[in-house]
């Protein structure tokens, strides 16, 4: 389901916050403001990354590719904000 | 020195070949590889360490180190050296990994000083420490010969049940050897295979992949994985030619890999799952993007090690078979007279055969469960143990079987099995909870995800993301629920006990939505 409305990269970044949370309850304890890495900490993991893509591609209605798919872009949620806004267009 | 032929000991099979193939390529992590010889100079090291340090044969050894050349040796070494090792899941948290340290009186740990630093007073009751970054250099001396024998225990891995705390599954030496013989055998491994290990060593099924390679001195390439993209990039660079997986890693690779789709992976001559039912679906994609490659569906329970496999040529028309008894091993289904189950007739699995284990460490009653006298066979006819799987199963008239379900509250997740009290101990230790259920709910990718349902406790309310995130510092992920759901009371049966099947029951038919 995209989005009918443009939503400014605050409410990105607020609804990928809010999906973190939820899928990953590890994540409270990093300071995802602070640019702490989901990656690193083991907080995702290879099957969290799959959660992820689907995520990003339903709610903000891209595909992610294979090029997509590293560190640079998922590593945090700065990182994740970033991608979806530019991925979206 | 004469390494024995055939080969009884989890060492000799490396022994044999340090003599035979000394400069083929044995291990692979990232940059770092290192031979034959060097894997045996390696294990020598690490056992003349542990017998300087004290060790009698028998004595428990636990390997608590990411998947690494260092854990693959050490493993080795400290057969070499009479004991019998633990390997500890990288991810378990230090309650858990004191339970096993502490649960089957591990003397001896081997791990690293950044774990260490993290696992606190968990090491209490270990005698020794040995970190890799300054312990357990290679030697070229062989430690003196033990006294080890076939019978001996080899290893521990433990595993989840239906209730409690993971109990430590008993494996011979002669089980090891055994159940890499008859691996070897049904998927044709040879010297050249070049296998990835992306599966825990504390699991049997990921152990399995580097003592095959081993017995046949083959290459064992360890990868730790995020990324799907990091699979298919070591397949190429190293010209990998097995892997071995459980339904997650399938998820994965067909699902956010799409150079997996895009790429011939041309030296790829095999998969193997296990840990679960891989979904049709899935199985169809991975034939369509490599169709070169053999898919080999398998089935096994740590007690007895390995069970069920499925030949390639029959998947076309079982996909969703788990396939026939392995070489070696009978395999029959018994009904709730103890009778055995004609073609069609659900009943329990029951495994025979030289890789049933010794049973749990420490628990002798949940042992005689799960290990019992051949009931197809008298006493006086020479009945033997055999293991009783759980497993609700039937089977074709070719003797094919196919699963049905579990005979217990046990959840199987990702590949990981889960004792439902395990998790709801940790949810009823936030104190915010009158009473705590776990189930697992069908999932596609992980066949089952694990669900809470709870009753707050009296005047309180429990925000589950809370809850949830604490559950996540006592657990490792993939026991988290996904979900806590809020109910009045939990459904009890007529002898008072938690109703674990209607609990399920009711969100799978969808009269409860979750």
């Amino acid at each position: 389901m995209s989005e009918q409305n443009p939503s400014t990269a605050v409410e990105t970044k607020e609804k990928i916050r809010a999906f973190l949370l939820h899928r990953f309850p590890a994540a409270a304890n990093l300071d995802l403001d602070a640019d702490a890495s989901l990656l690193d900490s083991g907080v995702v993991d290879s099957l969290g990354i799959l959660d992820v893509v689907a995520f990003l591609e339903e709610t903000f209605g891209f595909e992610v590719d294979d090029d997509d798919l590293n560190p640079e872009n998922f590593d945090n949620l700065a990182a994740l904000e970033r991608f979806a806004e530019e991925r979206r267009g | 020195m004469a390494v024995p032929e055939p080969a009884y000991l989890l060492h000799h099979l490396l022994e044999r070949a340090v003599v035979s193939r000394p400069t083929a390529e044995a291990l692979v992590d990232r940059d770092r590889r290192i031979d034959y010889a060097e894997f045996g100079a390696r294990a020598r090291g690490c056992a003349n360490e542990l017998i300087d340090a004290g060790l009698n044969r028998r004595d428990r050894v636990a390997v608590y180190l990411k998947k690494s050349i260092e854990e693959a040796t050490s493993l080795f070494g400290i057969s070499l050296a009479g004991g019998v090792f633990v390997p500890v899941n990288a991810l378990l948290r230090p309650a858990q990994v004191k339970h096993i340290l502490d649960d089957c009186e591990v003397r001896y740990l081997i791990t690293d000083d950044t774990r260490l630093a993290t696992l606190g007073d968990a090491v209490a009751g270990v005698e020794k420490v040995f970190c890799i970054e300054r312990d357990l250099a290679p030697s070229e001396s062989a430690p003196g010969a033990t006294k080890t024998i076939g019978e001996d225990l080899a290893a521990i891995l433990y595993t989840s049940g239906s209730t409690g705390k993971p109990k430590g599954v008993m494996l011979s030496h002669r089980n090891l050897v055994a159940g890499s013989r008859i691996v070897c055998e049904y998927l044709g491994i040879t010297a050249d295979e070049r296998i990835l290990s992306v599966l825990p060593f504390s699991f049997d099924y990921g152990l399995n992949q580097v003592i095959t390679a081993v017995d046949r001195g083959a290459a064992t390439i360890l990868l730790t994985f995020t990324f799907g993209q990091q699979i298919v990039k070591a397949i190429q660079k190293e010209s990998v030619t097995a892997l071995a997986g459980v339904p997650t890693v399938w998820a994965v690779l067909t699902q956010a890999t799409p150079s997996f789709k895009k790429t011939r992976l041309e030296t790829l001559r095999y998969l193997t799952n296990s840990g679960g039912a891989v979904p049709t679906a899935t199985i169809d994609q991975l034939r369509e993007c490599q169709p070169q490659t053999d898919l080999v569906l398998m089935y096994g329970l740590t007690e007895a090690f390995r069970s069920t496999y499925l030949p390639p040529h029959e998947l076309e028309t079982r996909k969703t078979s788990m396939g026939k008894a392995i070489p070696e091993t009978e395999i029959f289904l018994v009904n709730g007279d103890g009778g055995r189950c004609g073609p069609g007739e659900p009943g329990i699995l029951v495994h025979r055969g030289p890789t049933v284990s010794l049973g749990y460490w420490g628990r002798p009653d949940a042992t005689a469960e799960v290990l019992r006298k051949n009931p197809l066979l008298d006493e006086h006819e020479g009945a033997d143990l055999v293991c009783y799987s759980g497993d609700l199963v039937t089977m074709d008239e070719d003797g094919y079987f196919y699963f049905v379900g579990r005979n217990d509250a046990m959840i199987k997740s990702g590949g990981y099995r889960i004792s439902p009290s395990e998790v709801e101990e940790v949810l009823m230790a936030t104190g915010e909870l009158a009473q705590a259920a776990v189930v697992g709910l069908p999932d596609k990718t992980l066949g089952n995800r694990v669900h809470a349902i709870a009753v707050a406790a009296e005047g309180r309310t429990p925000d589950p993301e809370a809850i949830r995130t604490y559950c996540s510092e006592q657990l490792p992920a993939h026991m988290v629920p996904r979900d806590i759901e809020f109910v009045a009371a939990l459904p009890r049966s007529p002898n008072g006990k938690v109703d674990y099947k209607s609990l399920r029951a009711e969100r799978v038919e969808g009269t409860v939505k979750t």
